[in-house]
């Protein structure tokens, strides 16, 4: 874990004045007392990492009841990866989908697709998936590599503790406490094909109480060669824009007792990218977002409380393929506000059981250029609960359960021509989710768990409440893309056995998984190729909308294991295989009405493997990624869905580090060196990237 | 040791600054002697945990008055578990030994083992006696007996 040391000698001079500051501000911390959660601290005395992202109860990782795995500080150290979505695409049961060189989607247990919206991230537990698409904008969540203390990848459903869209999964990125670490990094990349990339990030004490994290960061680089020049091409814009994106982090801790902790965030970022949406073609889209957000958490000795309190807001534009009089593209402004407000009381009952109750009130709102005059809206409100109870020192039970009510509701006018009525916005939708296990303590090493867990994912606010009216050319009524206020929640149920063995006390470990879900009622967006629906005769038109098309069900075994040979080399291999199969109305064989095809897209095997090699100033690592033939589905102008076939692909990373002093480090990284076009699962062809880099370090 | 040492970070009252820590061992035992001497080699110099600097201090366990000043202390084995608790609990010291017996017979607040994986356990009664609270989060991850 890094570390700073602070300096001995006395300071002399301008020089001395600042060097003494930045000791004073990078002063170890205090105690661990005001911290709910210290991951560092616990991280290094039980020689794991500790989480709260499976029951909302802290949790050693090798005890977990759920596939877990926490990429650490050090992982992110050692990795190649320019980017979170390439750290997680190391590991079992993921799937990193980077569609265009600034979008990338994560999915989780097979039915990789673009806007995926079956995973839930989290930015230190505050939502960072927009609601307003069900989706995760990678290049916006406002977080640089330098800041992450760990991410807590849970693989399979866990609504229960999140709620809504925590269906394939959840990842929750935390970053580092400043009250815990100190730090100062500043780092700049450049490489090629136009790759540039510069960021900072601090971690300061602000007097004994608080302590303050600032980031930020800016990069881009050149669109993919392949998505410029096919048929793939845009059909919103003859010409492609790089993809560019420029973030800033604050978050303020204070204790505000020697049991109280309150933090203060704030997160905003911009970014233009191209996007391969889930009608399958492709946008210019561009995008800021901002978050403001403020929680609290108590340790009362016989349990925590928390509370937490957030707002992100969210601007998109895009240029739509219907042009003004002008002969310019319109463009599309979509406004989304989502405010958050959750409480919990987590209890030790006993010297052994815990129990977790919390509630959450969610608004989210929105409203677009083209769509109806008022907001789309929807209010959730939701209770949920946990009981964690130790039977005997072998057995551990978890049950948790949540209830979720969602009212949806259409503000002012249903403008004209739509399918729907005011009434028709007006619903209220009911759900429940569960997760419960049951882990068997083989031995001080060794946990076998059995789980099952039913989640839920919510139709996005776009897919409710959308309208987009286009004329056709040449005929007297237009083309109504709409929302469909009638949308179902989709459901998805899991069940899984797990085996964990701890190997060592440096990071050893063996991990098997076997798992089954299917998800019922899965949403679709409509694709240009669906058969529209035709308006009333008063008013006509034609109007394709979203659906619920079918199910989807994957099942599939996950093998991990991790160690260290020596003090200098870190070693790690996982295979998965996964088997999807899905029933989709409107499918015959390969031709599809609507875009969905998350079976084709779910590679059956994949084998990944990485060697790191620490010697003094050196690290050296390479990573090697098998992913067997997938197809992707595609639309292009004026045609049927079609499915493009993606190779089996062999991708290598790697990357080389020399540290120079205590502060300055070079690195030359490479990615997909083998120049395998299907490394990226993405129908146009992934490229090989290189890049060097600068970090300085105080 | 570490892992010991680290373990102070979530008590409350909150420790700081350098900390004296006790080493009771039993004088003629050969065993509790090696032990102390291997847990004094690890803390030379100081041992540097948050914003603690621990600082070993040896007190055999016929002069336990010695332990006056200290915050912490480690029992080690072969030691008279119920004299030593006694005399940290009056004086409200972290009592940590690498024997679980010590924390099962509610002598010691914090036992410690360490195979492939850390196990720690906190006597509540100990913990009690000695005046010492500990962190929640720290107990929802431990045996509290």
């Amino acid at each position: 874990m890094p570390r700073v040391r602070m300096h001995s000698r006395r300071p002399r001079g301008y020089w001395g004045l600042s060097v003494a500051a930045v000791a004073i501000l990078l002063t170890p911390p205090a105690t661990a007392w005001a911290q709910s959660v210290d991951y560092q601290q616990l991280e290094e005395l039980f020689g794991e990492p500790v989480t709260t992202s499976v029951t909302g109860k802290p949790q050693r990782t090798s005890e977990a009841p759920a596939a877990l795995v926490i990429i650490t500080r050090d992982d992110i150290r050692r990795s190649p990866a320019r980017d979170i979505v390439g750290l997680l695409r190391a590991y079992a049961g993921v799937d990193v989908a980077r569609w265009t060189a600034g979008q990338s989607d994560v999915s989780i247990r097979g039915g990789a697709q673009p806007y995926n919206s079956r995973l839930l991230v989290l930015v230190n537990g505050q939502q960072v998936y927009l609601d307003l698409y069900g989706i995760t904008n990678w290049a916006g969540l406002g977080v640089q590599l330098q800041d992450i203390q760990q991410i807590e990848v849970v693989r399979g459903p866990n609504s229960a503790l999140f709620g809504f869209n925590a269906t394939s999964g959840v990842i929750n990125i935390i970053t580092i406490n400043p009250l815990q670490t100190r730090q100062l990094t500043m780092t700049a990349e450049a490489g090629a094909p136009g790759y540039g990339d510069v960021s900072a990030s601090a971690a300061i004490a602000l007097g004994s109480r608080f302590g303050l994290r600032l980031s930020g960061g800016y990069g881009g680089s050149d669109e993919l060669g392949e998505l410029k020049s096919s048929e793939l091409a845009l059909i919103t814009s003859s010409t492609f824009r790089n993809p560019r994106h420029a973030e800033a982090a604050a978050e303020l801790y204070g204790k505000l007792s020697e049991q109280t902790e309150a933090v203060l965030s704030a997160t905003h970022s911009s970014n233009r990218q191209t996007d391969f949406t889930n009608m399958l073609a492709s946008s210019q889209v561009r995008e800021k977002l901002t978050s403001l957000g403020a929680r609290v958490s108590h340790d009362t000795g016989w349990g925590v409380l928390s509370g937490r309190v957030y707002q992100n807001r969210s601007n998109l534009k895009a240029p739509l393929f219907v042009t003004s009089a002008a002969g310019s593209p319109q463009i599309l402004e979509v406004k989304n506000a989502v405010l958050v407000a959750s409480a919990a009381a987590l209890v030790r009952v006993g010297g052994s059981n815990t129990a977790r109750v919390g509630v959450e009130y969610r608004d989210n709102q929105f409203k677009s250029s083209s769509g109806y005059s008022g907001a789309t809206r929807y209010h959730i409100y939701a209770i949920d609960g946990m009981w964690e109870s130790v039977v005997t020192d072998a057995v551990t039970v978890t049950l948790a359960g949540r209830l979720d009510q969602l009212q949806l509701r259409q503000e002012g006018v249903v403008d004209q021509p739509s399918l729907f009525s005011k009434k028709d916005f007006d619903r209220t939708v009911n759900v429940w989710s569960l997760n419960s296990s049951v882990v068997f303590k083989l031995d001080d090493d060794s946990t076998l768990r059995i789980a099952a867990a039913r989640g839920v994912q919510a139709p996005s606010l776009i897919s409710l409440g959308s309208r987009l009216v286009i004329p056709l050319p040449g005929v007297p009524f237009p083309l109504v893309v709409s929302g469909n206020p009638s949308l179902a929640p989709s459901t998805i149920w899991s069940g899984e056995v797990g085996f964990t063995r701890v190997l060592d006390d440096h990071g050893g470990r063996l991990e098997l998984n076997a798992f089954y879900n299917r998800t019922q009622d899965v949403i679709s967006a409509p694709a240009f190729s669906t058969t529209p629906r035709l308006g009333p005769p008063a008013i006509p038109f034609v109007v394709i909308t979203p659906a619920n098309v079918g199910s989807f069900e994957a099942f599939g075994v996950e093998a991990s294991v991790a160690g260290r040979l020596a003090k200098t080399v870190s070693w790690s291999a996982n295979y998965s295989w996964t088997k999807a199969n899905q029933h989709i109305k409107g499918q015959r064989g390969d031709r599809f009405e609507w875009p969905v095809a998350l079976d084709r897209t779910t590679p059956e095997h994949k084998l990944k493997a990485q060697v790191s090699y620490e010697q003094g100033p050196w690290i050296g690592t390479v990573a090697a990624r098998y992913t067997s033939e997938i197809q992707q589905l595609v639309y292009t102008s004026g045609r049927p869905l079609r499915l493009v076939d993606i190779n089996d692909t062999i991708a290598i990373d790697a990357k080389i580090a020399f540290r120079i002093g205590p502060r300055l480090t070079f690195e030359i990284a490479g990615e997909n060196l083998t120049d395998a076009g299907g490394a990226d699962l993405s129908p146009a062809a992934a490229e090989r990237r290189l890049r060097a880099g600068v970090q300085v370090r105080f | 040791m570490q892992v010991a040492a680290r373990t102070a970070t979530f008590v409350s009252p909150a420790l700081s600054g350098t900390v004296t820590v006790a080493i009771i061992y039993e004088a003629g035992n050969p065993g509790s002697e090696r032990e102390a001497r291997d847990i004094e080699r690890a803390m030379a110099g100081g041992l540097r945990v948050g914003s603690m600097t621990l600082v070993s201090k040896r007190v055999a366990s016929g002069s336990l008055e010695q332990l006056a000043g200290a915050k912490m202390a480690f029992v080690t084995q072969g030691t008279n578990y119920r004299q030593i608790g006694a005399a940290t609990a009056a004086r409200s010291i972290l009592s940590i030994s690498f024997d679980s017996a010590c924390a099962q017979a509610d002598y010691c607040v914090l036992a410690i083992s360490q195979g492939p994986k850390v196990q720690i356990m906190v006597s509540k009664s100990a913990a009690t006696a000695a005046r010492l609270r500990f962190n929640a989060s720290f107990l929802m991850l431990i045996k509290e007996i």
